[in-house]
């Protein structure tokens, strides 16, 4: 049987790495040794930052809510204490697009959460 | 401000696990829903509408959309490694959506 050697299959899979190394900086684009290495590091950080964005939205959200929160007399946190004893269910994405775009409709939700406040601290008392 | 001028009614509907602010003719994508192209569906999940809170929801608040298409994301390549471990694993993966578009917003 003929003897099969390994050159266009090693070919094919270099330039399939050093397509993905493409506007890489300085060697890291070009040669395949270092290629693979920052290609498979981006691919580590791909799968990390899927996750840390999640987690990085929710903090811009809150510091958006928290700012609108504070136009109305109250603080993030007492804010979505009182959303909860008022049962809306509006998550921090959504809250902090209406403080955007809906500022009267914002502060509709401060009042109902203040106003559940109010009224649990009555039952307290 | 310049989008107190174009304000247009918008409602907070939430599908897939997920809230949208949708506005009529947004063209949205949501997690896969059991419908075929062209269809109309109803999302009665309305937490805000028009100045309106929920409580959770918005009652008789609805709203329709046609089905532009089942489709499915941008592949993903999920790649893992550990070194020294001599571990690797890759993996590709496309999300199964549904495109929307808002027909109608009803505030009841």
């Amino acid at each position: 049987m003929a003897r099969v050697k390994g050159g266009p299959r090693a070919h094919a899979r270099h330039r399939k790495v050093i397509k993905a190394a493409k506007g890489y900086y300085g060697r890291r684009k070009s040669c395949f040794r270092t290629a693979v290495q920052a290609v498979e590091k981006a691919g580590q950080y791909a799968y990390r930052d899927r996750r840390t964005k999640k987690r990085d939205f929710r903090k811009l959200w809150i510091q958006r809510i928290n700012a609108a929160a504070r136009m109305h007399g109250l603080k993030y946190s007492t804010l979505m204490h009182g959303l909860k004893l008022s049962g809306i269910e509006l998550d921090r994405k959504s809250l902090s697009e209406i403080a955007i775009h809906d500022e009267k409709g914002f502060e509709a939700i401060a009042k109902q959460a203040q106003a559940a406040l109010d009224k649990a601290e009555k039952a307290a008392a | 401000m310049f989008h107190d001028l174009v304000r247009k009614m918008f409602a907070i509907v939430r599908t897939g696990g997920k809230q949208y602010r949708v506005q009529k003719d947004d063209k949205i994508e949501v997690e896969k829903l059991d419908a075929e192209a062209g269809k109309t569906v109803e999302l009665d999940e309305v937490l805000f509408v028009d100045g309106k809170i929920g409580e959770p929801l918005v009652k008789g608040a609805s709203v329709k959309a046609k089905v532009v298409e089942q489709t499915r994301g941008e592949k993903i390549t999920i790649f893992k490694k550990k070194r020294r471990q001599n571990y690797r694993r890759k993996k590709g993966h496309r999300q199964n959506l549904t495109v929307l578009q808002i027909t109608d917003i009803k505030a009841a």
